[in-house]
């Protein structure tokens, strides 16, 4: 059969999108429009599996969009998809997200995709203060007990106007004690709240020096 | 060589006398849509000129004389009911000892299982026909039955085919308790425009389900049922998971993934009632040479709408990856569904462009148009495709490997690239009778 037209096929693939819809060239195209909004250094990737899947868990300021910047930095950096939770299912924005990574923010999907040997970043609980950690929600917790995969807290703090940001990934939350029933996945979120809090406390602010205000106080 | 020859003795005579034993006047002879085989008259005719065979048709074929098939004698005893194999062994003047030997070196669960009788409804398909020209060759395999609206379109050597319509129920009841089959795979799906019309279709596997799975329950031999389903079944409503795999919940949201959503669930009671395992064999769209699919069509068109706003990604299956995996359901027999999903995935204007076809992005109201113009244009766009070209269709198939043991062949890509490089119809006139 002849072809009725021809395209230019170098410029884009067209064969980008992967199994769970997230494209890897479109991401590529759009990273450095991403750079102009956020530079984000990262820090702590070793924690993280080679191959398994694994949940991230993040802090988030409201409309910071810390799931998407922390997957696209971490992507870059491990050099293997990674998917953030949180996508509307509501056109045009929940197909443009999916291109982009996303997942629903339902614990089925998630579940699915930890099965699948996927690594997801989810977001706890939005907050005003960027320095301050939310509650993590037990039900997005328990995905990862559901499919045995490891939970790492995530610190990621940027600034509303500038484009520095930081993502420092903690070492894999591990729960005193052994749980069978739901106790498991309440005790594993509000660990995972305090180890993401602690990585926050860690990092110190965006910003370094002394700022005049605070000469006057030294002085 | 003398060793040699002693094993095929001991394993191909025995085989030989079983083919020689199922052959009937009732085998099917023909090869494609345009071949008209064995049939010859007004319906050879027909089915050269159209591909298959009129409904209308139906009620002269040959198949349908109520004398042959009062005449035909009871299923015959095969290996799994009788321990024949033995006997053989010994009459060829092997010792037990040898026996023993080569048992050994056969697989357990040939040896065990040879002889079983399969039902293949909807073996007039191209899947149908494909799954059933499989079986032929498998070894546990004694005899195959087939039943279908139209012919098979492949040559099968063994099979024995029945052209009966669904709704005459009590004819399906003699053939399918005559022959008492050992495994059902029902088949008997189609899909909305591509055989047939949304009504029709509907009407058809409805009827098949009920005649077909009622009539196999009566028969005391049946130890499995593999049912056609779809991914559709999920359904593509809003909040429904983007890649649903076996255990996620089911909420078909097109007239397709609700009936086979209701083979699943006669089929789920047919097993509950008589306690055999019931396969369900989720099918992603499946396309092929021959395979008479809407969204190989709508693809394949010069002109191709595609949604602009959501360019949601799917994924499909190959029609012989898809019967690879019925040959694998119909031998192991699991319980429960799962999903055939081709690995890999791709969106709608991913596909245009490697078709090198011309998109036509659409927004909203205009699909409608867009919907009329292709269906007189021969490529119908029904429910569930307009589903998959705004919402995507995907599903996890991880567990067919761990199951079955076994993986689609063909990724999605390389599907769609083969659906742009199949022929179009090639006409081959009719076998002229001598």
């Amino acid at each position: 059969m002849q072809p009725v037209i021809r395209l230019p096929r170098s410029w884009y693939p067209a064969d980008s999108v992967d199994e769970w819809g997230r494209d890897a060239h479109l991401i590529g195209l759009l990273s450095p429009a991403a750079t102009m909004r956020w530079d984000v250094s990262v820090g702590g990737v070793h924690h993280l599996p080679k191959r398994d899947g694994a949940l991230l868990v993040t802090n988030s300021r409201h409309f910071s969009l810390s799931t998407i910047y922390s997957a696209w930095a971490l992507s870059r950096e491990i050099g293997r998809p990674v998917r953030f939770g949180g996508r509307p299912d509501i056109v045009p924005f929940g197909p443009m997200l999916q291109r982009l990574g996303g997942l629903l923010n339902n614990p089925e999907e998630i579940s699915g995709a930890l099965r699948a040997g996927e690594l997801v970043v989810v977001s706890a609980k939005g907050t005003r203060d960027p320095r301050h950690a939310g509650a993590v929600d037990p039900k997005l917790v328990a995905t990862a007990i559901a499919s045995h995969t490891p939970v790492y807290p995530v610190a990621s703090i940027s600034s509303l106007f500038g484009r520095a940001a930081r993502v420092e990934v903690g070492p894999v939350v591990r729960p005193r004690r052994k749980r069978r029933g739901p106790l498991a996945d309440l005790e594993l979120a509000e660990l995972t709240q305090l180890h993401i809090q602690r990585l926050i406390d860690g990092l110190g602010g965006l910003h370094t020096g002394v700022a005049p205000i605070d000469w006057l106080a030294e002085g | 060589m003398a060793p040699l020859a002693l094993i095929s003795a001991v394993i191909v005579t025995p085989l030989r006398e079983e083919i020689l034993l199922h052959e009937s006047p009732l085998r099917t002879e023909y090869v494609a849509p345009g071949h008209a085989g064995a049939l010859d008259g007004p319906t050879a005719l027909a089915i050269s000129a159209i591909g298959t065979m009129p409904t209308t048709n139906i009620s002269v074929a040959k198949s349908q004389r109520l004398g042959v098939d009062a005449a035909r004698a009871p299923a015959p005893l095969c290996w799994s009911d009788t321990d024949s194999t033995r006997n053989s062994l010994r009459l060829l003047g092997i010792s037990a000892r040898l026996t023993t030997r080569l048992r050994d070196l056969l697989p357990d669960n040939v040896l065990n299982m040879r002889g079983q009788r399969v039902l293949v409804s909807g073996m007039g398909g191209e899947l149908g026909s494909l799954v059933a020209s499989l079986l032929e060759a498998e070894p546990w395999v004694g005899s195959i039955l087939g039943i279908d609206v139209d012919p098979p379109r492949r040559r099968l050597r063994r099979s024995e085919f029945h052209l009966i319509d669904p709704s005459n129920r009590s004819r399906i009841v003699d053939v399918v308790t005559a022959f008492d089959p050992h495994v059902l795979v029902h088949l008997a799906v189609w899909e909305p425009d591509a055989r047939a019309g949304t009504t029709l279709a509907k009407r058809l596997t409805g009827e098949s389900a009920t005649s077909i799975l009622a009539a196999a329950a009566e028969c005391r031999s049946l130890e499995s049922i593999v049912v056609r389903s779809g991914i559709e079944i999920y359904g593509r409503g809003r909040g429904s998971l983007t890649r649903p795999d076996e255990d996620s919940p089911t909420r078909p949201t097109s007239e397709y993934g609700r009936m086979v959503a209701d083979i699943e669930a006669t089929a789920h009671r047919v097993g509950e009632r008589i306690g055999v395992a019931v396969t369900a064999l989720r099918l992603a769209p499946v396309l092929g040479p021959h395979v008479p699919s809407p969204l190989g069509r709508v693809l394949r068109q010069p002109v191709v709408p595609f949604s602009l706003l959501a360019d949601s990604p799917f994924a499909v299956i190959l029609d012989a990856d898809a019967a690879r995996a019925f040959v694998a359901a119909a031998e192991q027999r699991p319980q429960g569904p799962l999903n055939v999903v081709a690995p890999g995935a791709i969106t709608t204007m991913q596909a245009i462009r490697r078709g090198r076809r011309l998109p036509l992005p659409l927004v909203g109201p205009e699909w409608r148009v867009a919907r009329q113009i292709s269906f007189l244009l021969g490529a119908p766009l029904p429910e569930h495709v307009m589903e998959l070209i705004h919402r995507g269709r995907l599903a996890d198939g991880a567990r067919l490997l761990s199951t079955l043991g076994i993986a689609p062949h063909v990724t999605t890509q390389d599907v769609i690239d083969r659906l742009f490089e199949w022929e179009a119809i090639v006409r081959i006139p009719a076998r002229q009778a001598a």
